[in-house]
């Protein structure tokens, strides 16, 4: 007679037939990012390097260190917190348990979303924010409710003077006095003409904004390559197309009637799409397991609302809106998530349309007022 | 989604395993078991311990309002009432038979069935003891007795769980005796038309079951999609009639039946042969030898596997399933006795895995055909809010296992899910039990 473990079925499982793991998930998040992470660096580092003299070494490292120093510090910050508080004393242990909790996300993430000649200790500062107090203070890796790199970006933007930094030494040369084009955008709504000259033609044609050869964060800019990592993180089964695609589309629904009720020309819709960051938000933040809805509809209904309140937002205090917008949605998702899931699992029962009609009403609503707004009437 | 039919997931079915060789006899058994308890249900017995027994003599009588009988597999005596493992999980009492290898029947078998009407057929279906052969084991002549005539007979070929290759190896070997069940169940039920449910992508038994079915005006190949669980009952029912029931797919007129099951009517009807022997798929990484093996019901799943070549050489950690390894059960002793139910058994070897915390991927409710959101259960049942649970339908969980199967980061979701629904249900009965 032969003696056996005891288990649970099911004994298989798909990570062992080739199926994603969550190692492998995170892995391939690091492989997407690393195209927009070389882009910032030629971009805003090694271009201005070449094509200008006067450019120090340091300046055309500075991008790429400045990754760098965001995954550094979110590591060693939360291995410190390790070390410290959670008796992770051995060595071995310590970089496999810090490597198991993702910390370098964060940081990256972070480093990636700031303007691109931000201090570096802004970004120690944000990083702290991000990895200890929103991540392993709430209680590590699948427990934080705000997207970490999310709110320490807000929380520095908010408090420090980061908007200076936003024009490598290429840029500030012809362009409209330091302005994003997102910022300038907002400037000649209220007091200028909206029209391709005034918007999009300083900073190059609309092929350039796609490209990411304009002003922006440091990474965010490049709508193509989050373009190529959003197809890679599909195909790797990373995450579900559904997200990001009906964010953006949501937006540019709203961008087009805005358009239209505007009388703007219709680059305007490729205009709003290609700038704040919007694109790098929908693929690498509004795609954040943890903080973000866990079933299918939940997701779509998350994802909705996020595209109705970043066009709502870019008429407000910041222009940027897509972190501000993923942020307050985050902050529904367990309501969210509960509502979703029942009306799942009852298919047509009247709980289910009461509750879809209350969203569909409070996102008609948000809707018109963000309509009204983009026409001045508010 | 909100409308949406159920997708199912394929999964790695490593079926190659067992199909490599052709289906291995074990008849010889020293000794037979039959269970006078099993799960809820108890059966009387009829014989006592120093009786001879015939082969095929109804030795047990379902204690119940299904009164039908379980018959001997092997002539011989009976030898001990003793406790030994049952596939539930459980040491049961059971029957011991000492085998006499005689194999002397009683008499009535070798009755081919003379008129073959409704009422006789389901009669025979009865005295013969037979029970689904997947499952939970429900006597199958009691479903032949619906209220009104049925439409459409569905036979479940699509086998989806990994690993279980018998109504493959049997459709290969047996397809003529499937037809002619087929035929017989059609008349015990009234239904005017059959359909052969198989995965499309088995080629080789499609061309075998449409040969067998070119000569039939009634009886045809349904082909589904190969993917996990294509074998459940609703998922099948839904595929082919595009109609969805409320618990039974006889509200609608449809009744579904094993491959295993038809043959046994067959024999049945035309030999009167009772339920004593069936096909049992053994695999699994662990085993020598994985092939099917037909057994005489009652034998030691132990002897089984010694006789087919034993387990590989060196097994270290591994687990013994009883049943398929997405819903079976997992048992520590390999001394476990074969039930008319028990479709397989599989020798999973420990894979080295280190779980991770959830990190709301949402995988598992994608996967779910019942459209749960397990992480939501689990959440609700630590919690112990049992309206939140009612509302999310936690008592419609069919434990398929496909939650725990796609996590990426190795949650046992699905024992949450099923602690989740026991808990449910039982505050449910004790609320509708003080009203």
């Amino acid at each position: 007679m032969k003696k056996f473990l005891l288990g649970k079925t099911p004994i298989v499982r798909s990570v062992d037939n080739g199926g994603v793991s969550t190692n492998r998930m995170m892995i391939d998040l690091i492989i997407a990012l690393t195209p927009i992470i070389i882009f910032a660096w030629v971009k805003n580092g090694l271009l201005p390097f070449i094509n200008l003299p006067g450019v120090s070494v340091l300046s055309m490292l500075y991008p790429l260190l400045f990754v760098i120093a965001g995954a550094l510090t979110s590591f060693v910050l939360e291995a410190l917190y390790f070390y410290c508080f959670l008796n992770v004393r051995d060595f071995k242990k310590l970089v496999k348990t810090v490597w198991n909790s993702y910390a370098i996300i964060p940081g990256i993430l972070l480093a990636l979303s700031l303007p691109l000649n931000t201090n570096v200790l802004y970004l120690v500062f944000g990083c702290f924010l991000a990895n200890i107090v929103f991540k392993m203070l709430f209680g590590g890796l699948g427990k934080n409710v705000f997207n970490p790199a999310l709110i320490a970006y807000i929380i520095l933007v908010v408090t420090f003077p980061l908007t200076n930094g936003n024009l490598n030494p290429t840029e500030s040369l012809e362009i409209v006095s330091g302005a994003t084009p997102l910022s300038n955008l907002t400037s000649n709504f209220g007091t200028g003409t909206i029209s391709y000259e005034t918007v999009v033609a300083p900073y190059g044609s609309l092929l350039d904004f796609f490209i990411g050869t304009v002003p922006g964060c440091l990474g965010g800019t490049s709508i193509l390559l989050c373009l190529v990592g959003y197809i890679y993180l599909v195909v790797r089964k990373v995450i579900k197309w559904q997200v990001p695609a009906i964010f953006v589309g949501t937006f540019a629904v709203m961008s087009l009637i805005i358009a239209l009720v505007n009388n703007y020309e219709l680059w305007y819709v490729p205009f709003q799409i290609c700038t704040g960051g919007l694109v790098f938000g929908a693929v690498f933040m509004a795609t954040e397991p943890v903080t973000t809805p866990r079933n299918p509809l939940g997701k779509i209904i998350f994802a909705v609302g996020c595209g109705l309140l970043t066009m709502l937002l870019r008429f407000g205090l910041y222009p940027d809106g897509a972190a501000t917008a993923i942020l307050l949605m985050c902050l529904f998702t367990p309501v969210i998530d509960s509502a979703a899931a029942k009306i799942r699992a009852n298919k047509f029962n009247s709980q289910s349309i009461i509750k879809l009609s209350i969203v569909g009403v409070i996102y008609v609503v948000i809707a018109v007022f963000t309509v009204l707004k983009a026409g001045g009437k508010f | 989604m909100l409308f949406k039919s159920i997708k199912g997931v394929h999964i790695d079915g490593r079926k190659e395993m067992s199909i490599k060789s052709e289906i291995v006899p074990f008849l010889n058994p020293k000794f037979v078991y039959f269970p006078t308890v099993s799960g809820t249900v108890f059966y009387k017995s009829l014989v006592n311990v120093g009786d001879k027994v015939l082969k095929g003599q109804p030795i047990l009588q379902r204690n119940d309002r299904f009164g039908h009988p379980v018959c001997s597999s092997v002539s011989g005596e009976v030898s001990a009432i003793k406790k030994m493992w049952h596939p539930i999980g459980r040491m049961v009492e059971m029957l011991e038979i000492k085998n006499d290898f005689e194999e002397t029947a009683v008499d009535s078998i070798g009755n081919g069935l003379v008129e073959l009407t409704k009422e006789n057929i389901v009669e025979r279906v009865r005295e013969a003891g037979i029970v689904g052969h997947g499952g939970a084991g429900m006597p199958t002549y009691v479903k032949y007795q619906p209220v009104a005539d049925q439409e459409l007979l569905l036979i479940d070929a699509a086998e989806c769980e990994p690993y279980i290759t018998s109504d493959y190896m049997l459709i290969k070997t047996n397809v003529e005796e499937l037809i002619r069940g087929i035929k017989y169940v059609l008349i015990a039920t009234g239904a005017k038309e059959a359909k052969i449910c198989v995965k499309k992508t088995k080629k080789e038994i499609i061309e075998i079951l449409e040969n067998a079915c070119k000569e039939e005006s009634n009886i045809s190949v349904f082909l589904v999609n190969d993917v996990y669980p294509a074998g459940w009952e609703r998922y099948l029912v839904e595929k082919v009639t595009k109609k969805t029931y409320k618990s039974l797919p006889t509200e609608i007129g449809v009744l579904v039946n094993n491959v295993q099951t038809i043959i046994s009517v067959c024999q049945a009807v035309e030999q009167n042969m009772p339920l004593i022997e069936k096909v049992v798929t053994f695999s699994g990484e662990g085993l020598k030898n994985p092939c099917n093996v037909k057994v005489k019901i009652g034998s030691k799943a132990s002897d089984v596997i010694e006789s087919i070549g034993g387990y590989i050489d060196g097994l270290g950690e591994s687990y013994f399933i009883a049943g398929g390894p997405m819903t079976g059960k997992s048992i520590m002793f390999d001394e476990v006795v074969i039930t008319a139910n028990l479709n397989s058994i599989v020798i999973k070897v420990k894979e080295e895995a280190q779980a991770m915390p959830c990190i709301g991927c949402g995988k598992c409710a994608e996967a779910c055909p019942v459209f749960l959101t397990p992480t939501e259960i689990k959440g609700a049942h630590e919690s112990g809010d049992n309206d939140a649970l009612n509302a999310l339908n936690a008592s419609a969980c069919i434990q398929c296992g496909l939650c725990s199967y796609v996590c990426p980061s190795r949650v046992e979701i699905t024992e949450a899910v099923g602690k989740a629904k026991e808990a449910v249900l039982k505050a449910n009965a004790l609320k509708n039990a003080r009203k």
